[in-house]
């Protein structure tokens, strides 16, 4: 039986903004194609993980490698796709198509100074194929609804055939019957595609069928592993209700 | 005036000015509206103003700065300006914007300075002021045409790279984009492009070209190269018509140019409103 390497990485990792500490001694791994959610409260460091995870945020104390890398030599981005939680509140007044916006995705696999490949239109319409919205090519970004939105940001995070995908936050704004589809089409990429999804968010019953792994941040890993065993650790806790409240 | 255009050699170099400048600005112009930085077209020319004062001011101090042309006190100011900007950006990482009100002020502080030192307005500074017809000298438009080149293969090579930062810079960060390297040579490119455009619009003025005729084409342009395309288009519109006008008319060419940017952009406005009315009209 073959050993699957992790595809990140965390050792030990701690992060403090000024002197308030956020994170405290992270260490976990995500191994490729598995769905993880990442839940806690607000403050309880769930998007500097991402950040940290991202480059956004130089390192402090610890360790992270991506695909067996350190994060620091790591240059192969566009083997990651990544919705931001400021996707929800991009300038809806953008004049920009569709396809405008989601060929933007591939900057980084073309490099700088160089102009787009032959093949693009076929790389933005198999993305937008991928998440049901390839009608939709010509269209401004502003004409369309929350939900479609945070598609053709999918779409644009896929377009270079990652391997993970990571998504801060999508479903905020978007309502109860549209999240349902996101999920389950993120359940797609992650089966058919094999991708593994990173998926920071606030509402954990929408995540229950979907998820294979549950971190749960509070500062401190509060819990991390199987969605299955999630439940029996909560069970565990003397205060489950409370511990639920905290989560957002 | 074709007759003129082909006898005269100061008009010939300011329509031909007017007509690089009628591209050049709004170009750059549709990424400092979408990056929501219009006011800092507006902090560099009065930063530009503060190059140009004490180029003249120089100018009277010593011979050798006098046959030196003010547009490259201006440009340098200009540049230095940008730089700062930048710098201020870091400093206040949550009131990014105060970076340009700090500049301005300092700006218009330090040109007044320089233009008591010079000992008021004079013909010269007043041309700088609002543009003029006969301020383009031929060396003026060679170095005109030089930048205006560089600064266009850098749009055509940085092209995706600008479209990115103007959309969602932190994508643009974590697609692993050398973000500060770019906005640095954007920054550049917009100090000197407002330094070179004064001659004909005027340092007052200059900012107008950037985003009159880009405020327009956003209300017309339902692509991003449909708004670049719709820029330029009325950019050149509004300096050729203006251009003509204050030849015809006597008018400052600054104030023309912009008067007719105005036009464009409230009848864009008025179209767009008549569209919406008449798609809720067959909606009904």
């Amino acid at each position: 039986m073959s050993v699957q390497n992790p595809v990140i990485e965390f050792e030990h990792v701690s992060y403090a903004y000024e002197k308030e500490s956020v994170l405290q001694d992270i260490h976990f791994n995500i191994l490729p194609g598995s769905f993880l959610g990442v839940i806690g409260p607000n403050g309880g460091g769930k998007s500097t993980l991402l950040k940290l995870l991202l480059g956004l945020l130089p390192l402090q104390e610890g360790r992270i490698k991506i695909f067996g890398q350190e994060r620091e030599r790591f240059r192969d981005w566009e083997k990651i796709g990544y919705v931001s939680q400021k996707s929800n509140a991009f300038n809806r007044g953008f004049p920009a198509t569709v396809y405008e916006i989601v060929r933007s995705g591939l900057v980084k696999k073309t490099g700088m100074f160089r102009f787009f490949p032959k093949n693009t239109k076929e790389q933005v319409t198999a993305a937008l194929r991928a998440v049901e919205m390839e009608t939709f090519l010509k269209r401004n970004i502003s004409e369309l609804s929350g939900g479609e939105q945070q598609r053709i940001f999918i779409a644009r995070a896929i377009v270079t055939k990652p391997q993970i995908l990571i998504l801060d936050e999508p479903t905020v704004g978007v309502d109860v019957a549209r999240v349902e589809s996101f999920i389950a089409l993120l359940k797609k990429l992650n089966q058919e595609l094999g991708m593994t999804i990173i998926l920071v968010s606030h509402d954990l019953p929408s995540l229950q069928n979907s998820v294979s792994h549950i971190l749960h941040l509070n500062r401190t890993i509060v819990y991390y592993g199987d969605y299955a065993n999630y439940n029996k650790h909560l069970r565990r806790q003397s205060h489950p209700m409370e511990s639920l409240g905290g989560i957002e | 005036m074709l007759q003129y255009l082909l006898e005269y050699e100061f008009l010939r170099n300011s329509f031909l000015t007017g007509l690089i400048i009628g591209m050049i600005s709004p170009l750059l112009g549709v990424f400092i509206v979408l990056r929501r930085q219009s006011l800092i077209a507006d902090a560099l020319s009065h930063v530009t103003l503060s190059g140009i004062a004490a180029s003249l001011f120089l100018g009277k101090l010593s011979p050798f700065w006098a046959t030196l042309n003010p547009v490259y006190g201006g440009m340098i100011f200009s540049i230095g300006g940008a730089l700062l900007i930048e710098k201020l950006r870091t400093v206040y990482r949550h009131y990014e914007e105060l970076a340009i009100p700090i500049i301005m002020s300092f700006g218009v502080g330090l040109g007044v300075v320089f233009i008591s030192l010079a000992n008021g307005f004079n013909a010269d500074l007043f041309s700088y002021l609002f543009g003029s017809v006969s301020a383009v000298s031929t060396g003026d438009l060679y170095l005109i045409i030089f930048i205006s080149v560089i600064v266009l293969l850098c749009i055509i090579f940085l092209f995706k790279e600008l479209f990115l930062l103007s959309f969602d810079e932190e994508y643009g960060k974590v697609s692993g984009l050398r973000v500060k390297t770019i906005n640095f040579i954007f920054i550049i490119m917009v100090a000197v492009v407002i330094a070179i455009s004064m001659q004909i619009v005027g340092v007052l003025l200059v900012s107008s070209l950037m985003t009159l005729p880009v405020a327009a084409s956003i209300r017309v342009a339902k692509s991003f190269k449909g708004t670049i395309f719709y820029a330029i288009f009325f950019g050149e519109l509004a300096v050729v018509g203006g251009l003509v006008s204050a030849y015809y008319f006597n008018l400052a060419p600054g104030g023309t140019i912009v008067i007719l940017a105005t036009l464009i952009l409230v009848l864009a406005i008025c179209n767009k409103q008549m569209h919406i009315r008449y798609n809720k009209m067959l909606s009904k």
